[in-house]
Order: C-alpha cells, then structure tokens, then sequence
C-alpha cells in the first residue's frame, strides 16, 4: 500500500510547524516541504518571536484563543526544558501600555496577568492611558527553524527548493497539499484578502534588558516595543498596511530608536546589530485554515493569513491542519 | 579657603571578603554629596573591581531578618536605597552603573510570611496555582518578585569614578593597626566589614562564607530562588550568578570544586536548560555578618588624641540593599563630627 504523500509549501513557522506536527501524529504519511525561501530568509527569521496575539485579523476570536493556548503551552513547554538555550526559548515578563483601555481575550491564557495601576503608569510610561504586566514566551525564531528543520529530515522528510505557480501543480504527485505561502497565498491562489502589513525592527546589544516593554498607540500605527531576546533585543516597530517595502525605511528607524529610547533612556548607546523588514501576511478575514477538497479523493488544507500571529498561532494551528487530513483524507484506493 | 577638615574611609582589608566596597564607597560619595569641599581619602588594600563585591548578585531582595534589629532605620536604609537605585534604573546610566531591573520568582515547600523587603519592591505578590505548575518544581507556594537588582562589577567602579571626580583621593595600603593613621584625619568612617574584628576588637563579627558561579545564559531572563532560599539564579548584564551557600564561621576561601558541583545540581533541577550554560567563574567570598549592624559614632583615642570614628560595618548579604541609606547615615554623623552648620544640603542626582 502506497504511503500517502503530502506536500507543506512554504517553510516559515507555519509550514515548519505543520510538516513536523503531520510526521509526529500522522506517521504513516510522506511528507516533503517545497518552498522557493527557506531560513534565515523567511518572514518568520525576523520576528521578535514573541507570543501575543496582535495584528491577526477576522472576527472569529475563539479559534484565535484556542490556536494561542495550544502554542502558548508548547512554549512554556520548550521554555522550561533542556531545549531551552538551543532554542532561545525564555519565559519573559513586562508591561504592554496603550492609548486606550485593554481587555484582551487572552489575558487568561498567560501567566500572572495584572492591570497596571495609575501610578505605576506615571513612574514607568506616563504617555500611556493604560497598562498591563504579564508573562509570556519569546523564541529565537531562526534556532527554533532551524531545529525544526533538523527534526523534520531526522524524521525522513523531503525539502524541495523550488518556486510553483499554482498549487494545481502538485496534485499529480500528492495527495494533500498544505498551503502555507503566507503573503504569496495572494498571488498563489488569488487570494487577495491577503495583504502586507510592513513591520520594520532594530536589533541591538542590551543584556541589561530583562524585562519586554510595549506601547500600542492609536495615533498612525504608533507601536514601539523593546523584546530582550536571548541574542539581541528587539526594538520596533511599524504596522503599515499595504506597504510593500521590503527596504530599511530611515524615518521609520529613527522612529523606532525614539519612541524605545523614551521608554528606556538606557537603550540610547544600545549597539545596533542589524536592521530588518518583513512583510507580516495579514488576511482581512482572519487566519484561514480550512480543507478544499479535490477530485479524485485529493485535499487542499489551507493554513496561511496569521498576520503578526504566526509565532503565536503557529503550534495550534499547525494541530488543526492535522486534525483536518485526518478526518477528511481518503486514500485513492480505498472508499469501503 | 582650604577646608582642611579629613576624613578618611576604611575599605575592607580582609582578604577575600565581599561586600564591603559597596558600603565604603557608598559612603564616601554621600560624605561628599553632603559636605562639598571636603578632603577625603579612602585607605584600602583593594578597590572596586579587586574586591570580592563582584562575587555577589546584587538583588535587591536577600534581606535577612536580624534578630535585634531596629527595623525603622531598617526600612529607612531600604527605602533610601531603593529610590537611589530606582532613580539610576530611570537613567541613562543605568547600564554603566549596573543597575537593571528583574522580574522572577521565590519558590517554597510551605506558606510563610512575606519578608521584610516586600514592601519596598516594586511590586510582590503570591503566587497562582497556574504560576507554581508552570514554574520548575513541585513547589507548593511562592512569590513573584518585581525589584532591582545593582552589579558591583559596574557600579562600584561607577562610584569609584564619581568619588575621584569629585575630587576625592585614594591610597592603597593595609593597615595593621589603627593607630598606624590616627594623626592625620579629623575624622575616620570604619568600612571594613570583618576587618573590624582585629582593628576594632569586634567579637559579633561572624564570617559567613559563599560560593557562587558565573555562567553565560542569556535565554534566562526572570530570577529564581528555590531549594528554601538556598538555590538562586539571577540572570546579570554580562552572566547568570548561580549559588549558593551560606557556611556559617568557614573562613578558608580555598575554591572546593565539591560546593560549586553542588551548586550546579540544584540549579539544574531548577532550570534543566543550565546545563548547557558556559562556566565562566568561579567564586568564593565572606559574608561581614554581625547580628546587626554597626552604624553608630565612638570616639576612640589615639596617642592622647580624641578620634571620631563612624563604624559602618557588618551588613552581611544585605551590602548592596542598604548602602546608599547606610551611607546617607553615615555622611550626616561624619558632617555633625566635622562641626559643619548652616543649611543641610539635599542629597541630589548624580
């Protein structure tokens, strides 16, 4: 009996993820990952790794809870195992401050979650109007791809170095077909609900930073954070939508230096290791993971969309999609 | 004018004891914050960055209870300490002077009462259900500390160049004996931690030795204190301080790979992840404890000569936390000693 073979594309986070979960749970089934850009070179290389559910889109907030709790406890797993420093998997703590009042549907899900009352606002952040103090995980994404990608060809996966140009392409060779192209999902399927959110971030030198610190304004996309990462901090960042620059924008770099130097007045001689620009695959309507089917028994599962939650969702999701082939799939041969 | 009023500091001269440069130079700075113009000098057979002050963490959380303690001047030390600090975390200079700001945890096998420093931490709370099954151990009950903790590899070399900068003078000598300086200073502020035992005669003194480790790993970012309060992890600007122990009159300061082990396998039980952390030291120092501290004026006489002395000494493992409250103290004693009037200066910014 033939194995039934799947084919993730796309080798960020999500795809990573889901090609793992699929050989852990589904053992019977081959899988490949084809993608045409692989880490340090995916959007995910870039991220702050940090998990919050922000600048995912779609008005279904339960399954963006359940993704977030399925991944969030997968963290706080790999933060406290062995795998810890291999990772740059850290349990971190801090304060998120925003323009505006905040009840977010996830507070329960980390850890030791407070309001920050008003004095501490004045003595911290006085701009904001509100604050939050919590803790959650951050990752080193690229060591977390890269030991993905380790267990994945331990476990007899294929990688592909390739570019498609529609998914109809694969359907000859394998029997599931997971989509996770992220922004190249809008040009891949016509999916143009799928748009770039430009985020741009400054990596510096500041062992000193222990704890995160946010800010969220509403004014123009106002958002600065500082993320102590295990190798660098993470000072960012923009949120413009639609911009497609895949450049280091000057204004927006002194923007960044700014707005993290008023939040930290020690970051100002911080040394810069490197600028960066990813383009965050927001979907209007939300993360979209749902199973097409097609003729002859195939599957389509879609996994793509999670804006400036890919880390965030990624586990959970990843858990979906499993789930998905394994009720929906049939094999070729077999309808009894 | 010249003011000619001296006074001169003892740093510790014990060898390998810790600690003890936190409290001296914190003095220092304060006796020239609040008499400007006057001549100090600090006597010492090691400086700063020689001490073994570096041995030490630094949190600001290890706050023994003393038996006998007058706990307003207590709180007055803390607090004073605090808001230096605090005010140095908000700076620019907050990394040069070591300050940084920690989040972590205290995990214990039972309920007990919340500790003196409490209060002065920026926040502390118990600890969920949740938090303590998520956190390392089958710990029954905790805390979660949000406070500051102060490098000495940094911030007494911070303070050692604020006090030159302000003009103040430093000789390098060992001193066997009290009456080896007593005629050249109006005044003397006794810093030496377990050296007060033979230059003071003081029998309360009490060794208590430590060993720790410093190891690179910087995906540590909260603290923890568990193994009841004997096992602690603080993640530090360069290196995570692991330790501990806390021998009580052990004096020798041989490095016993035995402790260091020791010290290791409780962290790790801890956070599994440290056993891939790089070892970059090792060390061992002593504690200055007395069962409270001394921080009081005694005129001594030396060759017929009247001598103030403002004893500063036996802060333990609460060096760091009390310092700078100990230090504005002693500054006000030495300035009442040198027959200063006029308006009392506030204690500014540096």
């Amino acid at each position: 009996m033939k194995k039934p073979r799947v084919c993730v594309v796309g080798a960020g986070v999500i795809g990573l993820s889901t090609a793992v979960r699929i050989q852990n749970e589904l053992p019977n089934y081959d899988v490949t990952v084809l993608a045409d850009r692989f880490s340090p070179d995916t959007t995910s290389d870039g991220s702050g790794g940090f998990w919050q559910p922000h600048l995912v889109g779609g008005d279904n907030q339960d399954m963006v809870i359940q993704w977030g709790r399925d991944t969030l406890n997968y963290l706080f797993y790999l933060a406290t195992s062995p795998l810890a420093n291999r990772l740059g998997a850290q349990m971190v703590s801090g304060y998120s401050f925003f323009s505006e009042p905040q009840c977010p549907e996830w507070r329960h899900l980390v850890l030791g979650y407070r309001e920050v009352d008003s004095r501490e606002i004045k003595l911290l952040f006085p701009r904001a109007r509100f604050g939050m103090f919590y803790t959650t995980v951050m990752i080193h994404v690229k060591a977390y791809l890269s030991w993905l990608m380790s267990r994945f060809k331990h476990n007899n996966g294929n990688v592909i170095d390739a570019r498609i140009d529609k998914l109809e392409d694969l359907v000859k060779e394998y029997d599931v077909i997971v989509n996770c192209t992220g922004l190249g999902a809008r040009k891949l399927i016509n999916d143009h609900d799928v748009t770039p959110i430009r985020g741009q971030v400054t990596r510096v030198k500041a062992p000193w930073v222990k704890l995160f610190m946010t800010y969220q304004g509403t004014h123009g996309h106002c958002e600065n954070y500082i993320l102590p990462g295990a190798d660098a901090v993470v000072l960012g960042g923009t949120g413009q939508e639609g911009n497609w620059n895949t450049g280091v924008d000057d204004e927006d770099r002194k923007m960044i230096l700014e707005g993290c130097v008023e939040m930290m007045p020690s970051l100002k001689e911080a040394e810069v290791v490197r600028h960066w620009t990813g383009l965050r695959p927001h979907r209007t309507s939300g993360v979209r993971l749902e199973t097409e089917r097609l003729a002859k028994g195939k599957l389509v599962v879609h996994n793509y969309g999670h804006g400036g939650a890919g880390v965030t969702l990624h586990w959970g999701c990843a858990g979906q999609v499993v789930r998905e082939i394994r009720t929906a799939f049939t094999p070729n041969f077999s309808r009894l | 004018m010249k003011n000619d009023h001296q006074a001169l500091y003892f740093r510790d001269q014990f060898e390998g004891t810790s600690g003890a440069g936190v409290i001296g130079l914190s003095s220092a700075v304060n006796v020239q914050l609040l008499i400007p113009g006057v001549d100090i000098t600090i006597i010492a057979d090691q400086f700063a960055t020689e001490t073994t002050s570096d041995g030490a963490a630094g949190h600001f959380g290890i706050l023994s209870e003393r038996t006998n303690a007058d706990t307003k001047k207590l709180s007055r030390w803390t607090h004073d300490s605090f808001e230096w600090y605090h005010q140095l975390y908000m700076s620019e200079e907050s990394n040069s002077a070591g300050v940084l700001r920690l989040f972590g945890y205290q995990l214990w096998s039972s309920k007990r009462p919340a500790p003196f420093h409490s209060k002065f931490d920026y926040t502390f709370r118990e600890l969920s259900k949740k938090e303590l099954q998520r956190l390392p151990g089958n710990h029954t009950y905790g805390w979660a500390q949000d406070s500051l903790m102060v490098e000495c590899r940094r911030y007494l070399p911070w303070l050692l160049k604020k006090f030159k900068d302000k003009g103040g003078k430093i000789v390098r000598r060992r001193l066997n004996n009290i009456n080896e300086i007593g005629e050249s200073y109006d005044v003397i502020v006794n810093c030496t931690g377990l050296g007060s035992r033979t230059l003071f005669n003081d029998k309360m003194m009490v060794p208590i030795r430590g060993h720790t480790i410093r190891a690179k790993a910087p995906w540590i970012k909260h603290f923890y204190i568990g193994g009841n309060g004997d096992t602690y992890i603080y993640p530090g600007q360069d290196n995570v301080v692991l330790g501990g122990t806390r021998q009580r009159g052990e004096e020798c300061l041989k490095k016993d790979q035995k402790y260091f082990d020791d010290i290791i396998d409780r962290c790790c039980t801890l956070v599994p992840s440290l056993k891939h952390a790089d070892i970059e030291k090792l060390w061992v120092g002593l504690r200055p404890w007395r069962s409270t501290v001394r921080l009081e004026m005694e005129v001594i006489s030396i060759n017929d000569r009247r001598l103030p002395v403002v004893h500063n000494y036996g802060h333990g493992s609460d060096g760091v936390c009390l310092s700078w409250g100990c230090g504005v103290d002693a500054a006000h004693l030495v300035k009442e000693q040198l027959g200063q009037t006029g308006a009392q200066q506030t204690l500014s910014k540096l």
